[in-house]
């Protein structure tokens, strides 16, 4: 509450000219003081009307921030954990879907190669030399061959497709981590509207690592955050070197 | 190269071990097992008969590099070769490894070819 202030320094001047003006009877003069005595007590009204606005505003801006921090708490974070974990499971089923199509093809192609391998040198032989014996033996063998090496590509190609489509996933968790992304960024905002009401500016934080323990792990380094860690393989090879390893 | 040795393969990401798994395999490995923690693989570790211990670090529950230090510190286990595949990446965490005795440390993500090599490395040294 704003102190009372003095009546006399506020009003004294006037009220003093008020007085004369009224003691010799000077009318014009009279009413002219009235009115400025009017204006005054206006303006002043005024003033107080307009700070009782002001502290109306804060209370209602403060009233609207715990409401927020309420949702945030109650509903947003709460629902951003679940929206996480379902798009860390569409990841995850993405890749074993991924790995269940790469072992399924892998066996295909390493039978296709290794059969086309014994071929090529029994062609290679009959090129050198036709016998009935060797082509009669050979045919089969070739016409199986191309059976198998059709069939077999074909079920890679449908492999290679649906590898293709397992990766469809990444654009459903994208959109999940973009919108987490953007609640985080209004919690950072609100949490620091808070820290400012109460006095301290998330401006003025130390901007160093967490103090994490290194034996338990911190994690993929991320750029423009992690310091000191390499980049590449090469980096760790020179520096295992470097202990002698 | 010898194709009956024994791996454990411990991450606590299926989709990693695997790949870890696969790509061995590929080398012709074919004797692999899973375990999702240090706390799951140092069982194993103690009731079997592996020849080689693959890593991850941040686990959590029993986090790689304490899997590491457990195993050199069990007189059986001692001298079982363990290669670090790992996204921690800070210079002072492989020192750290390299005194805890580490015999190879990849950084995530890396290369089948990468694998191949440090594995070769290792067993070279035997």
């Amino acid at each position: 509450m704003k102190a009372e202030p003095d009546m006399r320094a506020e009003w004294g001047e006037l009220f003093g000219s008020l007085a004369s003006a009224f003691a010799v009877g000077n009318r014009d003069n009279f009413v002219e003081i009235l009115d400025r005595i009017a204006e005054a007590r206006g303006q002043s009204l005024y003033q107080e009307v307009r700070e009782a606005s002001g502290r109306l505003r804060d209370a209602l801006d403060q009233f609207q921030l715990n409401s927020r921090l309420a949702t945030l708490a109650g509903k947003d974070v709460p629902d951003a954990r679940v929206r996480l974990d379902h798009a860390l499971k569409l990841a995850e089923d993405g890749a074993h879907r991924t790995l269940d199509l790469v072992e399924r093809s892998c066996p295909l192609a390493n039978n296709v190669a290794r059969e086309a391998a014994s071929l090529v040198s029994t062609v290679g032989a009959l090129r050198e030399r036709v016998t009935l014996a060797v082509l009669v033996d050979a045919l089969p063998r070739i016409h199986d061959f191309l059976a198998v090496a059709q069939r077999d590509s074909e079920a890679v190609r449908a492999n290679l497709t649906d590898v293709l489509m397992a990766q469809s996933s990444q654009d459903l968790s994208g959109q999940i981590i973009r919108g987490v992304i953007t609640l985080v960024g209004e919690v950072e905002s609100t949490l620091g509207q808070l820290a400012l009401l109460a006095g301290h500016d998330p401006a003025d934080v130390n901007k160093t690592d967490a103090p994490t323990s290194s034996s338990q792990g911190f994690g993929p380094a991320v750029p423009g955050l992690t310091n000191g860690a390499v980049s590449e393989q090469n980096d760790v090879d020179a520096l295992l070197a470097d202990l002698g390893m | 190269m010898n194709a009956n040795l024994k791996f454990l393969v411990v991450d606590d990401f299926s989709t990693m071990r695997r790949i870890v798994k696969n790509l061995l395999q590929e080398l012709g490995y074919a004797k692999v097992e899973e375990a999702d923690d240090g706390t799951t693989a140092l069982p194993m570790l103690k009731a079997g008969d592996f020849d080689f211990l693959i890593t991850d670090w941040n686990m959590p529950s029993m986090p790689g590099l304490e899997l590491l230090k457990q195993v050199r510190a069990d007189p059986k286990l001692a001298k079982m070769p363990v290669l670090m595949v790992t996204a921690e990446a800070k210079r002072e965490q492989i020192v750290e490894a390299a005194q805890a005795g580490v015999s190879g440390y990849i950084i995530k993500p890396f290369t089948a070819q990468t694998l191949s090599e440090k594995l070769a490395k290792i067993l070279q040294k035997g």
